[in-house]
């Protein structure tokens, strides 16, 4: 026997010794951990219940519901405006980069992407307010006119060049980038076109800019991860079987993955409807019930920032921005959980990959 | 159809399993097995992939109890104690009966470290009792004059085969009674398995040990008595000898001989 | 060559990816172009006028040209007229930048333009622009931006705003970090599959999704209205009508903040926590460990830089957050900082100034339209820089851990 027998005994007597104390450590870091889910669980349960229940003991609304009408059109105003900036230009980004792009590559346009997507909302607040508004003001006409020359410029592009190999199409952004940077720069200099002006400087249509392109990131990593997951699954066997790339992304990819996509619009959607300083900075906060989108517009979130801390407890404009936070909490819930029935968890992928 | 040729008296009994069933939600991996370990001896697991080998092997230190939807019948104990009873907290189970895995598994420290990890969890942290127990560990499976000089340095520079034999070491410092091995040699070259075997053969008398192994060649040259498991169920036990030389299950001599589907 | 169907779609989803880029760029730019233009020395230039009143002489910087007026920063106190003036092109007879000119900084942050004569030798800075070289230049530049970031807002400085958000974000983790270990341990190691652990998952998506303003509201509500007014009424009685924690302050804003990222929190140290092999664990647990041992002894270790790499991500994500601050606590001009040296060094009771509040409030509601929006371009680009660094930092450590992992897995698949 290498290990001699005294040892022995001394070895099983002080583990008995320590059990009894060593189990007690077990339950109080079983109980540590649990707390920590708790306060988890209390969070979420605590908002929408303290919501309810401090509105309900406030004081009465008076007339503040036709101004919360106005609100919820501002938000949903707001929404729509960045959805339609964000939908389109996240999906595109999404299927060239699952469908064309190798893994490198892929690797550079997602640091770019995290580079948007980690400017604070208060920066490109800033950007949309002091920048942004006056520019699209004073060039509405001939950015609609750069626009236009863009589109038709890739509409006969892609009439008369035709390619065929994946790399050529991995490679079309870097062509077309200067092509969009010169229409656009040129558009923008050509004054005569800027004979009609919108009134106000901070309208939807700044706000829709701002707060869509700042989305895009949302959208491009949540539709690129499940693009890139189906494109994967059928991808080999499909170019097995002689399929030009184009043919599998219409046949294939789309019809297969616009779940998937729609999720990732809702999901831009959640965000948006909830996001404060861009529209607080960008919307001039009016509240207006107008569908013109060069009017401003005022939004729940912003509204609640401007007004809570000026509002007195147990005030009529305090019970109204309680059941303001409310109808925004439920808005953003309800477009949430619709995203998620949807939605591929990019992080799922990430693992499976 | 189980038989249990092989009969002991109740204190040279080590780990005894009556009437175990498992089942891991609704498919049962274990059907009634009643088997007896002989205490200071080795002995062999066999049976094919799927056979239940390695869930029987974690029912005697409870490492299934973590698998969802697990459920166990039957008894288990230990040196006549009940592992699942009160009187046996898990860690302490655990720590009576050890166990090395089918891959080598160092914790990402080092290798001294590693060694009086068991050691620590006793309240023996530092100074020349941890160091001496680390020291006969490791010389116990012959680690010692290979890296003794180099305790500080990660034990994932080790090769795999040393790997194998410093997780051996880690199970061996805190003073098992028994070590449960699954496939422990299934992931090292050749002349590492030899070296193995021969650790495990050298270690038999002062430990119990069950090997899980589906290597029958491995079984027949290591083990003093052998249990042949298929889908679950225990279908022979006995000694090695007998059981490779005449098999008296028909189902066993299947297996032996190929045959087995 | 005729082009395949559809594959005008897949043209205009490829532009814009490049579009995408084209923004990305243009906005780092512009923050690039317009934070640092402020430290920038412009050049001085002296204007000479003819308009109906008769002929006057201006001295001041360029802010901005267009076609029929030129608005110039003549200096504070230069004229009785205000800071700005806006002269109609067709008045301007001549300009010129005269060697001469300088402009003279005092310590209180305001600001001359001078010509003609020596320079007064008390005041804090002088600076003769348009002498200057490039190199010249860029040692002024970077001393104004040092005297940025290091000094109060008597004297033009952001240093108040800088400490808040720091403090913040600090007291911040140190609320976050707890929970949300404990709340990830719980999730990987003792839920399972049961149904209060399928409650929390669900809670913990749900609440990846609440708006940042809510919980802005829900800190004043919880925090400020109910905790804060009973602390006061239980220790801080005889300060009272004069609330000390039933106003806002560093304290719930640093709650609420760890409330808004403890999800992310949770989530990234799951995923870490899940990371580590199970046969780590198993090896652990077939030594006699208790769960707790494993836990401490050898996943959290093992999972140490995906901790770090929460909490920094954490830290990233507090540092950029504005719309609740503005609930709980942030001011425009804060009487005190939230740590000094006075006992007890940090004041968890006092309002403070915080950088993201700053751009907002510079540029929309300061005094002074030109000064402060100017201020606001400066305050995002240093805000920018942080938030960038601490990300570009967790970004860096995840691909050194992910290089770790795979090296380990390789190890073991041998």
């Amino acid at each position: 026997m290498s290990l001699t027998a005294t040892t022995s005994l001394s070895l099983a007597e002080r583990a008995r010794q320590r059990a009894r104390m060593r189990s007690a450590r077990d339950r109080f870091g079983r109980a540590f951990a649990s707390v920590g889910a708790s306060v988890l669980l209390l969070t979420i349960l605590a908002i929408p219940l303290f919501l309810v229940f401090e509105w309900w003991s406030a004081a009465p609304l008076g007339d503040g519901g036709e101004q919360l009408l106005v609100l919820v059109w501002g938000t949903l105003k707001a929404t729509l405006a960045a959805v339609l900036i964000a939908v389109p230009f996240g999906l595109g980004a999404a299927i060239h980069v699952a469908a064309f792009v190798g893994p490198r590559w892929r690797g550079r346009l997602r640091v770019a992407m995290e580079l948007l997507e980690s400017l604070p909302t208060v920066v490109i607040g800033l950007v949309a307010a002091i920048w942004l508004a006056p520019f699209l003001k004073s060039h509405v006409l001939a950015l609609l006119l750069a626009l236009a020359l863009v589109s038709a410029g890739i509409a006969l592009l892609a009439r008369t060049v035709g390619l065929r190999e994946r790399r050529r199409w991995a490679m079309l952004p870097l062509l077309m980038l200067p092509i969009i940077l010169i229409i656009v720069v040129a558009a923008s200099y050509f004054a005569p076109l800027n004979g009609w002006q919108p009134l106000n400087p901070w309208n939807a249509v700044v706000v829709g800019v701002a707060m869509g392109l700042a989305n895009v990131p949302l959208v491009f990593n949540s539709a690129e991860a499940s693009l890139r997951r189906i494109a994967v699954s059928f991808g080999t066997s499909a170019q097995a079987l002689g399929a030009q790339p184009l043919q599998i992304i219409r046949t294939m990819l789309l019809p297969l993955a616009w779940p998937a996509m729609l999720g990732s619009a809702l999901l831009a959607a959640a965000r948006c409807s909830g996001e404060t300083m861009i529209v607080l900075m960008a919307s001039s906060n009016t509240p207006l019930l107008s569908a013109n989108p060069f009017d401003g517009l005022r939004s729940l979130a912003a509204d609640i920032a401007l007004s809570l801390p000026v509002a007195a407890p147990s005030s009529a404009a305090y019970s109204r921005l309680l059941l303001a936070t409310l109808l925004l909490f439920s808005i953003s819930f309800v477009l949430d959980l619709l995203a998620r029935r949807f939605r591929v968890d990019p992080q799922q992928t990430e693992n499976r990959a | 159809m189980t038989t249990n040729t092989a009969r002991f008296d109740a204190s040279d009994i080590a780990l005894q399993s009556t009437a175990l069933s498992l089942w891991f939600g609704a498919r049962q991996v274990i059907d009634d097995v009643s088997l007896s370990i002989p205490k200071g001896q080795v002995t062999a697991i066999i049976g094919a992939s799927g056979s239940g080998k390695s869930s029987l092997l974690c029912c005697f230190n409870r490492l299934n109890d973590d698998i969802d939807g697990h459920r166990m019948q039957g008894r288990i104990t230990l040196d006549g104690i009940d592992v699942h009873g009160n009187d046996l907290p898990v860690h302490e189970l655990r720590r009576r009966v050890g166990m090395v895995f089918q891959r080598p598994n160092p914790f990402p420290m080092s290798i001294g470290d590693n060694v009086a990890f068991g050691l620590r969890l006793l309240g023996i942290g530092k100074g020349s009792e941890c160091d001496g127990r680390v020291e006969a560990a490791l010389k116990s499976v012959g680690l010692w004059a290979e890296v003794g000089d180099q305790l500080a340095a990660p034990a994932m520079r080790l090769s795999l085969g040393q790997q194998q034999r410093l997780v051996l070491a880690r199970a061996i410092a805190v003073e098992p009674e028994v070590l449960l091995m699954d496939e422990p040699s299934s992931a090292l070259d050749p002349l590492s398995t030899l070296r193995f075997e021969e650790l495990v053969h050298g270690l038999a008398g002062q430990i119990t040990i069950v090997l899980v192994t589906h290597n029958i060649q491995q079984a027949a040259r290591v083990s003093d008595y052998t249990a042949y498991l298929q889908s679950g169920r225990l279908v022979e036990f006995d000694r090695s000898d007998d059981l490779f030389n005449q098999p008296t299950e028909r189902l066993t001599e299947d297996y032996l001989t190929g045959r087995y589907a | 060559m005729r082009a395949e169907r559809g594959s005008i779609a897949i043209w205009f989803a490829s532009s814009s990816l490049s579009v995408m880029l084209l923004v990305t760029a243009a906005v780092l730019l512009l923050l690039l172009r317009n934070g640092l233009a402020p430290f920038w020395p412009s050049d001085i230039v002296a204007f000479d006028v003819h308009d109906e009143t008769g002929n006057t002489s201006v001295l001041g910087t360029i802010l901005d040209e267009d076609a029929r007026s030129v608005i110039v920063d003549s200096g504070d106190a230069s004229n009785g007229n205000g800071r700005y003036t806006r002269l109609a092109i067709a008045s301007i007879a001549s300009r010129s930048t005269p060697e001469d000119a300088y402009v003279v900084t005092s310590s209180n942050g305001s600001i001359r333009y001078v010509r003609y004569g020596a320079a007064p030798s008390n005041f804090d800075t002088v600076s003769y622009s348009n002498r200057l070289g490039t190199g010249e230049k860029l040692v002024v530049a970077v001393r104004q931006f040092i005297r940025f970031v290091s000094t109060g807002p008597s004297a033009g400085g952001v240093l108040p705003a800088l400490i808040g958000t720091v403090t913040l974000v600090l007291l911040m983790s140190v609320l976050v970090m707890p929970i949300g270990i404990a709340a990830a341990i719980w999730l990987s190691e003792y839920a399972g599959n049961r149904r209060r652990a399928r409650w929390v998952r669900a809670a913990l998506t749900s609440l990846a999704g609440v708006p940042t303003i809510v919980y802005g509201v829900l800190g004043l509500g919880l925090f400020v209205h109910a905790l804060g007014s009973a602390v006061d009424q239980l220790w801080f009685a005889q300060r009272l009508p004069a609330p000390t924690f039933g106003s806002g302050g560093l304290l719930w804003a640093a709650l609420t903040l760890a409330l808004l990222t403890l999800p992310d929190v949770v989530v990234s140290i799951e995923n870490g926590l899940a990371g580590v092999p199970r046969r780590l664990r198993d090896g652990a647990l077939a030594l006699g460990a208790t769960r707790n041992e494993v836990l401490w002894r050898v996943l959290l270790p093992a999972a140490g830089p995906a901790l770090i790499t929460a909490l920094i991500l954490a830290i990233a994500r507090a540092a950029g957050a504005v719309a609740p601050l503005m609930l709980v606590g942030v001011v425009k001009l804060a009487p005190g900082l939230p740590i000094d040296a006075e006992f007890p060094y940090l004041h968890p009771s006092r309002q403070f100034m915080h950088l993201g509040f700053s751009v907002y409030d510079q540029a929309l509601a300061s005094g002074d339209a030109y000064d402060g929006v100017a201020r606001a371009w400066s305050c995002a680009l240093l805000l920018l820089l942080m938030v960038g660094l601490l990300n570009s930092s967790a970004i860096l450590l995840r691909r050194r851990l992910d290089s770790r992992q795979r090296s380990l897995d390789v190890m073991a698949a041998v």
